[in-house]
């Protein structure tokens, strides 16, 4: 089952803060668990409560010990974590990023915006597509 | 060791015991009643007194034999040789083909000649001639020996009876005068030849110690001759020869050779003047081979001083051997070709064998135990059997430059033909009847000119220089270079890391703004807002800019992938990309015809957009705007260059050379927005790709911009 919840592994806390706050920017915003490294978010999702996950997974790149692409490769091969959506959001834009991420197995990457206006348009963006509109595929109503 | 001691029959020998004076042995031509006979029994007690005190002399002198002898020794003398514990008493015919009297003033002649004579072959062919003139012999000849000990040629020649066969010119073959023919003058350079008419030599009998007989071998004048002469003498009809040894420098350089048809006799006294003469004329052999080897070394010392210069001036270590003002074949005289191979490249100069010949023959030579010596050779095709060189190199000099690789330095010379006389038949050829020493013609084909010891050593010389001065160079140069390419590498890292660290705290500095804006903006008055939003504006500059400069580390970082792409085409995409960010897209005139442009297309479309961008951008007001993308083709091996070219604000010629820096901006922002990377990407692109990007423009003249791609051509950076 999946909850209304966006997971960020994000371990500079102004971007996570601001990605908070973008959040809180939407109707019905989802709830964010933000972890700061790549161990514990990978904790977290591991032993989360059994049939629970978040709707999306947003992976930082570049984290002390576990980095992002190494976590998604991590969850990617874990039945359990295996169907979970993940996104990479990275502040690099250089190519051989993004084909590594998506050699992964991510299902999106996104470049960190440099003006806070436009996160908030890409928090919502991805608001829109991941979370609203997934529920679609479950059978059930169309959030406006 | 023999102390069977054999003596030619026109003297007698006999051999006494030291301490004693008694006879030991003697030669079978005389009574061997003398044996156990004292020496006053022998000689007359004068004469017997003489020949004792004149042992202790370090050379022999002889004592005349008178009437008032015991035994019948008219017309002869008595040479005494000292040896060990016994000594040798030499008889032979006191008679001369010029009298004693006359044999002093003609060593001074001949010592005054020889100073006097301008060269060698002057000295030489005066003492020939000296021989026959004023010595009474009929014919005397130079006979110089090869180095290679393969023989020996007659040099000079002096001819007085017409019954003998002049030899000038001949050549002869090294089993015709064996060396060990040449022993006999190893302590006494003069030697008298008499052969007799059989083949026999009057033995000495009696008790001879190992030790003096090796010595009468050695000193004796009546010493028994090598058989190859007797056979020669016969052959040619001749029936005396006198033969005088030259050494130079302790080597056996040659041989006056002087011949009588009838058999004569010459005595100690004659002997030794000539081997008076001899002495003289070995040093002046010497020092005319000296003087000939520091003479070539003057003459080509400037030639080769010039060519260490190319060399070591060059750019590139092979450049200086390519040059040909001199050239390397010139470095060792009457070289036709010469080459170099180093790294796998193979250099050529001058008349060579093909390349891939030369390659065979190189790689040949570096599998064979050499180590770094030299490897020589006259005849390739001989030293080398079963391969065939081309008619340049017939013979070869080659060098190793380096231990490991297969590096070699080369030089060629060609085939020079040699029309030889021999004096004797081959004597491996199947019997045509004719005598030994008949003389027959030979072309000698098949070997080039002999590579002398002074070019030897200047070619070893030389390769010293070229390892020592520039191989070491290139080894520093390739250190250098690769810690340099090692410390742009770790900059380029760095810059990369550190343009993406900058980004975080940006994104702070622009989103607390921001926020401060939701928060506070009803508290915010419109100067405080214009602020912030400033504030906003200046963090936007700087990610450009780090933007920027991570743009310009990946392009040198990048794979090309390299195609032909139609300038028309990437016009287009340019012009595309212009219209997303502007409403007003230039219109840019594109020449007809133009060639495709080789790279790759990503990254060439950058460039044409930077640049129209630019032309679109710099432009003047009141003047409508012309764009231009064409071609310029080059003149000889130039490629010609595209370009882009407008009519704007132009460019000042003393700022020129600053427009493709980083940041260099010569218009402020307010005028003309931009962070001024954009030519410094261009020409990173640029250069990436093997080429290049120039300007040409004057200040309120429009600026065209020409650009090339190599991509093939060179290493991208």
């Amino acid at each position: 089952m999946y909850d209304n919840t966006i997971f960020l592994a994000e371990d500079d806390p102004t971007d996570a803060r601001f990605f908070q706050r973008a959040l809180n920017n939407l109707d019905s915003p989802p709830d964010l668990i933000w972890r700061q490294t790549g161990q514990e978010a990978y904790e977290t999702l591991m032993h989360g409560r059994p049939g629970h996950l978040p709707r999306l997974a947003i992976l930082d790149i570049k984290m002390p010990g576990m980095n992002g692409l190494e976590l998604l490769r991590e969850l990617k091969a874990n039945d359990r974590t295996s169907k979970l959506p993940v996104i990479i959001m990275s502040s690099s834009d250089a190519p051989s990023d993004i084909s590594r991420a998506y050699a992964e197995g991510a299902n999106g990457y996104l470049v960190k915006p440099t003006r806070f206006r436009d996160l908030k348009e890409l928090v919502s963006s991805i608001d829109y597509f991941w979370i609203k509109t997934n529920r679609l595929s479950h059978g059930a109503r169309l959030i406006n | 060791m023999p102390t069977d001691i054999r003596i030619q029959d026109y003297a007698a020998l006999l051999v006494f015991d030291r301490s004693s004076h008694h006879v030991t042995a003697a030669s079978e031509n005389l009574p061997q009643t003398m044996l156990g006979r004292s020496i006053n029994e022998v000689f007359h007690p004068e004469t017997a007194a003489k020949l004792r005190d004149r042992l202790a002399y370090r050379y022999p002198v002889p004592v005349p034999l008178t009437e008032a002898e015991p035994h019948d020794w008219r017309g002869k003398q008595a040479v005494p040789h000292a040896a060990d514990d016994q000594y040798l008493i030499e008889i032979e015919p006191m008679e001369s083909l010029v009298e004693h009297a006359r044999l002093q003033p003609t060593l001074r002649l001949g010592c005054d000649l020889l100073s006097e004579a301008s060269d060698l072959n002057a000295a030489l062919d005066q003492i020939c001639r000296l021989y026959c003139e004023d010595l009474g012999m009929e014919r005397a000849l130079v006979y110089e020996l090869e180095e290679d000990g393969s023989g020996g040629t007659v040099r000079n020649e002096y001819v007085r009876h017409s019954s003998i066969t002049p030899m000038l010119g001949f050549r002869f073959r090294e089993e015709d005068f064996p060396r060990e023919g040449f022993e006999v003058h190893s302590e006494v350079s003069i030697f008298g030849c008499a052969p007799s008419e059989g083949e026999d030599y009057p033995r000495v009998l009696g008790e001879i110690s190992p030790t003096v007989a090796h010595r009468a071998a050695k000193v004796l004048g009546c010493r028994t001759p090598y058989p190859t002469i007797v056979q020669y003498l016969r052959q040619t009809g001749l029936g005396y020869q006198l033969s005088l040894a030259l050494y130079v420098k302790g080597r056996l350089w040659g041989v006056v050779f002087a011949h009588h048809h009838e058999r004569i006799v010459t005595d100690h006294q004659l002997r030794s003047t000539l081997l008076l003469l001899g002495k003289q004329l070995s040093q002046i052999v010497g020092s005319h081979i000296e003087r000939r080897v520091g003479k070539g070394s003057l003459a080509t010392n400037y030639l080769r001083a010039q060519i260490r210069e190319n060399i070591a001036s060059a750019p590139s270590f092979l450049d200086g051997f390519r040059r040909g003002d001199p050239s390397l074949q010139d470095f060792l005289p009457h070289s036709g070709g010469a080459a170099i191979r180093y790294e796998g490249e193979l250099v050529l100069l001058g008349n060579t064998p093909p390349k891939r010949q030369v390659n065979e023959l190189l790689d040949w030579v570096a599998r064979q135990p050499l180590g770094l010596g030299p490897f020589h050779s006259e005849s390739l095709g001989r030293d080398l059997p079963g391969r065939t060189f081309a008619p340049a190199a017939t013979g070869a000099l080659l060098l190793p430059l380096t231990r490991r690789r297969q590096n070699f330095l080369v030089w060629f010379r060609p085939e020079q033909l040699r029309r030889v006389t021999y004096g004797s038949r081959d004597i491996d050829r199947p019997d045509d009847g004719a005598d030994r020493f008949t003389p027959i013609e030979e072309v000698l084909k098949g070997y080039s000119r002999a590579w002398t010891d002074e070019e030897i050593n200047s070619a070893v010389g030389l390769r010293r220089f070229v390892r020592e001065v520039v191989l070491q160079r290139h080894a520093d140069l390739t250190r250098v270079n690769n810690r340099l390419r090692r410390a742009y590498d770790e900059m380029e890292t760095f810059t990369y890391t550190m343009s993406h660290d900058l980004r975080a705290p940006l994104r702070g500095i622009e989103g607390y703004s921001e926020i401060l804006i939701e928060e506070y903006g009803d508290k915010l008055d419109s100067e405080a807002y214009t602020l912030l939003r400033t504030v906003q504006d200046h963090v936007d500059h700087m990610n450009r800019i780090i933007g920027d400069i991570l743009r310009l580390g990946r392009i040198s970082r990048s794979d090309l992938h390299v195609e032909d792409c139609q300038v028309s085409d990437l016009v287009a995409d340019a012009l595309d990309r212009f219209r997303q960010k502007h409403e007003v897209v230039p219109s840019v005139t594109v020449h007809d015809d133009l060639p495709t442009i080789r790279g790759d297309a990503r990254q060439l479309r950058v460039v044409f957009h930077q640049l129209i961008s630019n032309a679109a951008k710099f432009t003047l007001p009141n003047r409508e705007r012309q764009v231009a993308v064409g071609f310029r083709p080059g003149t000889g091996t130039d490629e010609g260059e595209f370009f882009v070219s407008d009519n704007g604000i132009g460019i000042a010629p003393e700022f020129q050379d600053r427009i493709f820096g980083m940041f260099n901006r010569l218009v402020g922002p307010d005028k003309y927005e931009g962070t001024g990377a954009g030519l410094a990407i261009v020409s990173r692109i640029l250069q990436h790709h093997g080429g290049g990007i120039r300007v040409e423009s004057e200040s309120g003249r429009g600026a065209t911009f020409l650009f090339f791609t190599r991509p093939e051509g060179e290493h991208p950076m």
